[in-house]
């Protein structure tokens, strides 16, 4: 019956990355070569804000790709608390410095967009103070993984603090949105969401989609070290346990 | 682009985000090098254990 | 289910008391915290100068802040003393539900720090020249505000509780999430809109800290002990 790979063994996961990884990286780079030219030659400046615009090319699919990543976390950690799979805990655990790379990536294009527009570096907009809240959450699950020897427990662990993050996160964002219309901040940027012309819609399109595909090449690959991390552990317990358990000498490492 | 006061800004964007995102894809070659060598040194001691055969 | 001789109830009251009677012997958290917020709050006007209008202004988000780093003081030790003594697992093995003791664990460590506060706080408040208007404020929401503090907290404690330092990570994986009670509690105490919306919002919060952390920190505690 069973005629298809089982993906969730880890092998045969270690042979779909190594077919997949070429193609998507291929995808990305195309993806990434139609979108720059798109954002950066073939888009007029916004009649208001000139070049600077060019700068919600990186910023909006970054903050898109902060979003969707958690979510990619937090399937996986329902994954790891449900079927114990360790394939759950690597794709857990390779999500989630990437999530945070992209999410530091658009506070930092969220700032220097917004010094240009506003007149400072930071402004504690309501979207960017969210954005930087889950920041925080992302070095707090990073710090979650390095704490905890046994990779099983660690995975667990943080899935259990993924997904009250994941509950959290939405009451964050209504109340950071309630606390901003409270202070009334100077400036609020409004991004027409469906009043944004054409010509600026086609090169967002491609750098989310360029996004999106280099956040799966990267993840595939992250998971395979994960899986190799693994492997390693389990070798040199085992080699360990060998060498206690009193195998003769010629069994251990030759000393050279 | 050059006559846009604020062009430097956008320069700077584009340039972090390079950093940023060619600094995951080394990280992750990176790391599978260094996986792939030890995993390669531990098989070779393990497998040259268990086959027990000195060369 | 029933075996035991102990019924559910007198089981939680009897760890409720135990939890009290070991609060109040070791260190005396419950004045140890009120001690810890008093000096924060003396050491504001340091910082900021002795001008009591500027004080007044600030002064619900002071005692929200210190009181937020009140709770969190003693939090680590919340199910690491009972993982040293072994009372863990028991607790583990036991009929009860473990999510009911995580539950009264939360209410004595609230009863022994986050109540202490609560009644400090319009004393303190005095000291940052707030009007009776705002000490009430001040007051009702941080009554209302802190056992959710503690009960996220619960759950940082729950997660940390094998690591021997688990402090400082617990203060970093829990602030990010108490943003929403800081928001709501500081609004409601210092009244800037109406008192009573974002007292309703905060009373919710709590409700809902109430309902999902016994059960979160429950999965963390089982799964932190294999």
């Amino acid at each position: 019956m069973r005629t298809m790979p089982n993906y969730a063994n880890p092998a045969d996961f270690l042979r779909l990355v190594r077919a997949a990884a070429p193609v998507t990286a291929t995808i990305t780079a195309i993806l990434f070569g139609i979108g720059l030219y798109l954002a950066l030659l073939d888009s007029p400046p916004d009649y208001q804000q000139g070049e600077t615009v060019r700068i919600m090319y990186l910023h909006v699919p970054s903050a898109w790709m902060a979003m969707f990543v958690y979510v990619v976390m937090s399937s996986a950690a329902l994954g790891t608390l449900v079927w114990r799979h360790p394939l759950a805990d690597a794709t857990q655990k390779a999500a989630a410095p990437l999530g945070a790379a992209f999410t530091f990536l658009c506070l930092v294009t969220g700032s220097l967009w917004g010094k240009p527009e506003w007149g400072t570096w930071w402004v504690w907009d309501a979207r960017l103070t969210s954005v930087f809240v889950l920041f925080l959450i992302y070095l707090g699950i990073i710090a979650l993984w390095q704490v905890i020897e046994d990779p099983g427990k660690a995975a667990r662990l943080v899935a259990v603090f993924t997904l009250v993050g994941a509950v959290n996160i939405p009451i964050i964002k209504f109340s950071v949105d309630w606390w901003n219309t409270l202070h009334q901040s100077a400036s609020v940027f409004r991004m027409g969401g469906p009043t944004i012309a054409m010509s600026m819609l086609w090169p967002l399109i491609f750098m989310t989609f360029a996004f999106t595909f280099l956040f799966l090449t990267l993840h595939m690959l992250a998971i395979r070290n994960e899986i190799l991390r693994r492997r390693i552990r389990r070798l040199s317990m085992l080699a360990a346990s060998a060498s206690e358990a009193g195998i003769p000498a010629i069994f251990a490492e030759p000393a050279q | 682009m050059t006559a846009d006061p604020h062009s430097g800004f956008v320069v700077a964007a584009y340039l972090v985000a390079l950093a940023v995102i060619a600094g995951m894809i080394v990280a992750t070659l990176a790391d599978y090098a260094s996986l792939k060598k030890r995993l390669e040194r531990l098989a070779a001691r393990t497998g040259r254990g268990f086959d027990a055969g000195p060369k | 289910m029933k075996q035991s001789g102990v019924p559910l109830p007198s089981a939680l009251g009897a760890l409720l008391l135990r939890d009290l009677r070991i609060g109040r012997r070791v260190g005396g958290a419950a004045s140890m915290g009120v001690l810890f917020f008093l000096c924060l709050v003396a050491i504001t006007p340091f910082a900021i100068g002795p001008d009591l209008a500027l004080l007044a202004r600030i002064g619900p988000a002071i005692l929200w802040i210190a009181a937020l780093l009140a709770t969190l003081l003693g939090l680590d030790r919340l199910f690491q003393a009972d993982a040293e003594d072994g009372s863990l697992d028991l607790f583990l093995m036991s009929d009860t539900p473990l999510e009911l003791i995580v539950l009264v664990k939360c209410l004595a460590h609230w009863l022994l720090t986050g109540l202490p506060l609560v009644i400090a706080s319009p004393f303190f408040g005095l000291l940052l020249g707030l009007d009776a208007r705002a000490l009430e404020g001040v007051a009702a929401s941080l009554f209302v505000g802190t056992p959710a503090l503690t009960l996220i907290g619960a759950i940082g404690a729950a997660l940390t509780v094998s690591l021997r330092r688990g402090g400082l990570l617990l203060a970093i994986l829990i602030l990010p999430l108490s943003i929403p009670i800081l928001i709501f509690g500081v609004a409601a105490a210092s009244g800037a809109m109406a008192f009573l919306m974002p007292f309703l919002v905060l009373c919710g919060l709590t409700l809902a800290a109430l309902a999902l952390t016994p059960f979160a920190a429950a999965l963390a505690l089982r799964n932190g002990l294999e």
